[in-house]
């Protein structure tokens, strides 16, 4: 961003180079808080703690912490069912996740939405979504919001490359176009629609290339490094916010398990995955940084282990917490 | 009324049902900033059924946005909205279109307040135009408020006169939920008197539009208005036809029909949409699984629409939904007055 | 082969009855003569004991499920017999009782019990059809609904049928408290004509017309016939001829026509002027046979003898008075035609209608100012009431004679009497 940052460290690319020791941290953080909640509920699952599936996001962690860091508190975001990431990254508690995966009163929708609903309205989470495309054109009427009531609040849109073949996706760019709204489009494109190769799924080769349509931007950035997408996303927020209106981010990832819990992989071969696997966000991050001499293992190590201690806590709170009451069912149906 | 000029409740005058619908829309953004419309052709144009009219005018286009024909798009829009403090009235240029936009109804304002444990509400209002008369044909003359009406999370209601039409839509757009607001195209032009000060109805309250003791008939939308009129009919025959509007199908008044039910020990529902699987079969089942069903001296009828896509030809289009001579001979062949 | 083990009638008026207790379960071996089961009747309990020895099979009905007359309860397999799969799709049986008419299998009749023969389940959806408020109603008066007959859509009892069992019950209330009036109906199923009242002689009841009323029924015609004051299920004494048309005129209410005819039989058809004379407004007609009220003589002793039955050798003797054909009466029938008269109802009756020998009651007054049509029939061969009594009758009145007929024309000329009736009626 500034020219005197990237001074400051010239042996640096200037996606990094330009983010403070502290961002690099707290990305790093977020991003291992992420991957160790969504281990450490895997784990929960295969222990018969976790009711229902879920859709996890490991390998894809720099698309959340990048766009999401760049975020302020008051804005919002709408997620999808694979949306762990988003939350924690926009500042959910694991332990209020942990017990709502447990379907548990405490946890963020009292048991009543487990994990493809996570919501915090009031943090400006605006949900995640079991309907593929579902938060396309909510995301829109949240920023259509914030514009009739003169806020300056921006929302991101988190969407899969699935989602981009919803009618949903184009009804609601083209809209966000025409009304120069404050969003932030963000296509994680992970390759598969659950088993459906994104090749052989769309005309095109990058979902980006489909902001053109909409005469917005349109960026295909390598969704698996999270200064760059932070990068990307720090611009696209500033237009947004500036009210010159949307953009189209395509953050080119990889889902290291399957679809869902019960994905037996038969669509895609071991080589790929571990080809991705070595592609690690969250190692490419700390290794870099390592590797420039910027900051020392202990600093992580540090992080790593406070994490460790976090989900010991938040699973013990999930476990520990009361189930909703039956007698209680049909309440908040209706406000 | 005239000696008490300050008492604005009393000032009535005679409004079209679109005008009483349009008043309610601009009283109700008038009065809260937060109030705005979206819909297809429903600035300069007025709406599809001029029922917006000139409120373009009086609050601008931000506030009466004109939108592209995505009906998908503006209801998640509106979902959106609704989500981050407005309070949007959602047109849908016909009722039929509410099948495009039924994702964002049904899978996301109906069930984001519960999934989200409560935490979060969708003070939306979809209104729509519906029903059959006007040659519209298959695409264009549905009644699909019974959908809607099978889903926990909305509520869905249908005026039947201009009073009404004000009333409950102010009540909709006051309420913290998303309610379906469904009118009837033959009704736009109908007059009745209108309070000019804001009014509420409450949803989920039905209304007895005539007192009788022979035969309960409830209807909903415009068949309301024919039961009525098939009950003066009736009336001229000696049978006192009581005839309830029901104005909500979700929330519904059941205890206003099994009162009456109670009274008359025969009961018809008269409802537009296709008659299988629809109100009619919930009114008929909460009857019969009600303490009213003891009262009950004969089957209960259900006329409903025919089981077919709704024809253009007006003579076939009339013959595929209920009608008011259909209504007056089911409560003859109830109370068995055409028989001997 | 398989044997059904039915319902019985074992009673005249009977309709229906219900298992009190089962004494054999499915599987058991049984011979012929062991109980079977016990049955409620509206009077009693009844062992009803095998007619074949066998395996019992397919117990269809449980105790106290009130089930129609001839009904299939369960089967008596033989030797070697192992289900009851060709007995299902065998044809309904007919029934044994001798004393019905062939028409009376007829589904047209109101008494389908070969229909409920063939439907071998315990649904007893086709044996009473009410609606939800009238089954309150009866609940609440403490009314059997099954003794009330539908005029409704597919005979279903409406809440008007109860309230007009009511009014009869209310309108009789004072003679001995738990008075009313039963009432059998037989509705047409085809285009409606109209209806006819048909009234019983002394020491009969309203079941003598199942033959006569199934067929009126399939010529159009809804049929009302009560049982009369001291009569049959009728539960009001009739300690004079006034109580017996008081009685009628009750019955009156009960028809759900404004205007019907009205035929009346022996002391019935006394009991019909009187009745008509005092509601003209009703009847459009009267058919009197074997008039009872127009002459002197009569066989005193036949009504004496009836008054106080109580061996079914005399009863036997006696009902062969009634008829030229000689009529096969069952000694179920005659134990229990026995047993009804053995109550001594009409003893005091009896001597108010006969009195030193002779005919007491005078109704040609009221015969003269009906002023409705009016038709007279005898039969030649009338042991009881001698047809020349035709010869008192007002000149207004049109007499007819039967050749081949008794005193219960009905029964010795059933197609004649029909043929008239229906001609009268279509008139």
């Amino acid at each position: 961003m500034s020219s005197s940052v990237e001074a400051l460290r010239p042996n640096q690319r200037p996606e990094l180079a330009n983010l403070s020791d502290d961002t690099i941290l707290e990305s790093y953080r977020a991003m291992k808080l992420i991957r160790r909640f969504e281990e450490r509920a895997e784990e929960s699952y295969m222990r018969g703690f976790i009711h229902g599936t879920m859709h996890l996001s490991i390998g894809q962690e720099a698309s959340a912490v990048g766009v999401v860091g760049a975020l302020r508190a008051s804005d919002t975001l709408t997620s999808t069912h694979r949306g762990h990431g988003h939350s924690i990254a926009k500042g959910a508690d694991p332990a209020l996740m942990f017990a709502e995966f447990f379907g548990k009163q405490t946890g963020y929708c009292g048991g009543r939405g487990g994990s493809m609903h996570i919501a915090d309205v009031e943090s400006g989470n605006l949900g995640a979504n079991g309907i593929v495309g579902g938060g396309l054109p909510i995301a829109v009427g949240a920023a259509l919001s914030a514009k009739m009531r003169k806020s300056d609040q921006v929302c991101v849109c988190f969407f899969g490359d699935g989602a981009s073949n919803e009618g949903a996706f184009h009804e609601a760019l083209n809209m966000a176009s025409i009304w120069r709204l404050p969003v932030v489009f963000v296509c994680e494109n992970n390759k598969y629609g659950m088993s459906m190769d994104i090749a052989r799924s769309s005309a095109v080769p990058d979902i980006a290339q489909r902001a053109v349509s909409y005469a917005m931007p349109g960026i295909s950035v390598d969704g698996n490094d999270v200064a760059a997408v932070r990068a990307v996303a720090e611009t696209a927020i500033a237009r947004a916010r500036a009210g010159e209106g949307p953009s189209l981010i395509e953050c080119k990832t990889y889902r290291i398990r399957g679809h869902s819990k019960s994905d037996r992989n038969f669509y895609r071969t071991k080589e790929e995955i571990e080809e991705w696997r070595g592609r690690c966000p969250i190692e490419r991050l700390r290794n870099e940084v390592l590797g420039l001499g910027r900051l020392s293992a202990d600093r992580f190590d540090a992080i790593d282990a406070a994490i460790e201690v976090e989900m010991e806590v938040a699973i013990e709170f999930a476990k520990a917490s009361p189930n909703p009451d039956p007698a209680r069912l049909t309440e908040d149906v209706y406000a | 009324m005239l000696d008490k000029p300050k008492d604005m409740i009393n000032q009535v005058r005679e409004l079209t049902y679109a005008e009483a619908i349009r008043e309610a829309m601009g009283q109700a953004m008038e009065a809260d900033p937060t109030v705005f419309i979206l819909g297809e052709d429903i600035g300069t144009y007025g709406g599809a059924f001029g029922v917006t009219g000139d409120l373009i005018h009086r609050f601008g286009a931000e506030r009466v946005i004109d939108t592209p024909i995505a009906e998908l798009g503006i209801a998640g829009a509106a979902v959106g909205a609704a989500l981050t403090g407005m309070r949007p009235i959602l047109e849908l240029q016909f009722s039929d279109f509410v099948t495009l936009a039924a994702e964002q109804i049904v899978n996301q304002a109906a069930k984001i307040r519960f999934m989200f444990g409560g935490k979060a509400s969708v003070p939306l209002v979809v209104r729509m135009p519906s029903g059959s008369g006007t040659g519209a044909a298959a695409q264009h003359s549905q009644s699909l408020e019974a959908w809607f009406g099978h889903i926990p999370g909305l509520k869905v209601v249908q005026p039947s006169t201009p009073y009404d039409a004000k009333g409950l839509l102010l009540a909709a757009i006051d309420d913290p939920n998303p309610v379906l607001f469904f009118e009837h195209k033959l009704l736009y032009k109908m007059k009745g008197a209108v309070p000019i000060e804001p009014y509420r109805i409450t949803i989920g309250q039905a209304v007895v539009r005539r007192a009788g003791t022979d035969v309960t008939i409830v209807g909903t939308s415009i068949m309301a208005v024919r039961a009525l009129a098939a009950a003066e009919q009736l009336a001229a025959q000696g049978i006192e036809a009581e005839v309830i509007d029901l104005r909500s199908i979700r929330p519904m008044d059941t205890e206003t029909i099994f009162r009456s039910v109670r009274k008359t020990s025969r009961l018809i529902v008269v409802y537009e949409g296709v008659k299988t699987l629809g109100v009619g079969a919930e009114i008929s089942a909460a009857v019969a699984e009600s303490d009213a069903f003891d009262f009950l001296d004969a089957p209960i009828m259900r006329l409903g629409g025919q089981e077919v896509p709704l024809p253009y030809n007006p003579v076939l289009e009339k013959a595929a939904v209920p009608q008011e001579d259909d209504i007056v001979a089911a409560a003859l062949n109830l109370l068995r007055k055409d028989r001997r | 082969m398989a044997t059904e083990i039915i319902l019985p009638r074992v009673d005249m008026a009977m309709e229906s009855g219900s298992v009190a207790r089962w004494a054999v379960k499915n599987g058991d071996a049984v011979k012929t003569g062991d109980l079977v089961f016990e049955m409620n009747t509206d009077k009693s309990v009844m062992e009803v004991e095998a007619t074949a020895s066998g395996t019992i099979a397919g117990i269809a009905v449980d105790e106290g499920v009130e089930m129609p007359v001839g009904a299939v309860l369960a089967y008596i397999l033989a030797a070697g017999e192992t289900d009851l799969t060709s007995k299902i799709a065998a044809p309904a049986p007919s029934l044994p009782t001798p004393d019905k008419a062939p028409e009376q299998t007829d589904s047209t009749s109101n008494h389908s019990a070969v229909e409920h023969a063939v439907a071998s389940s315990a649904d007893d959806e086709n044996q009473l059809r009410a609606t939800p408020l009238a089954r309150q109603l009866a609940r609440e008066a403490g009314i059997k609904i099954a003794t009330v007959q539908g005029t409704g859509p597919l005979s279903r009892i409406e809440a008007g049928d109860i309230k007009r069992e009511l009014s009869v019950m209310e309108s009789s209330k004072g003679d001995a408290g738990q008075s009313r009036i039963k009432m059998r109906r037989w509705l047409t199923e085809t285009k409606r004509r109209g209806a006819i009242m048909l009234v019983h002689g002394f020491g009969s009841n309203g079941a003598t017309w199942e033959a006569l009323s199934g067929a009126l029924a399939r010529n159009g015609f809804d049929v009302y016939a009560p049982d009369l004051a001291g009569h049959g299920d009728t539960a009001i004494n009739a300690d004079n001829f006034d109580a017996v048309v008081s009685s009628l005129e009750n019955a009156f209410t009960l028809v759900g026509y404004d205007r019907f005819h009205l035929v009346g039989h022996s002391m019935g058809a006394a009991a019909v002027v009187l009745a008509a004379s005092r509601n003209r407004q009703r009847i459009t007609r009267l058919t009197l046979l074997a008039p009872f009220g127009v002459g002197p003589e009569i066989d005193s002793e036949f009504i004496a003898g009836i008054a106080h039955a109580n061996k079914p050798g005399a009863i036997a003797e006696l009902l062969q008075l009634l008829t030229v054909r000689s009529v096969p009466y069952s000694s179920k029938q005659l134990l229990a035609i026995t047993k009804e008269l053995g109550r001594g109802r009409l003893t005091t009756l009896a001597s108010q209608l006969v009195n030193d020998g002779k005919q007491a009651i005078d109704i040609r007054t009221e015969l003269a100012n009906l002023p409705c049509p009016v038709d007279v029939v005898f039969g030649i061969g009338d042991k009881i009431i001698p047809w020349y009594h035709a010869a008192n009758l007002p000149h207004r009145v049109a007499a007819r004679f039967v050749a081949d007929a008794g005193h219960m024309l009905h029964v010795d000329e059933l197609p004649v009497l029909t043929d008239l009736l229906a001609k009268h009626l279509a008139d």
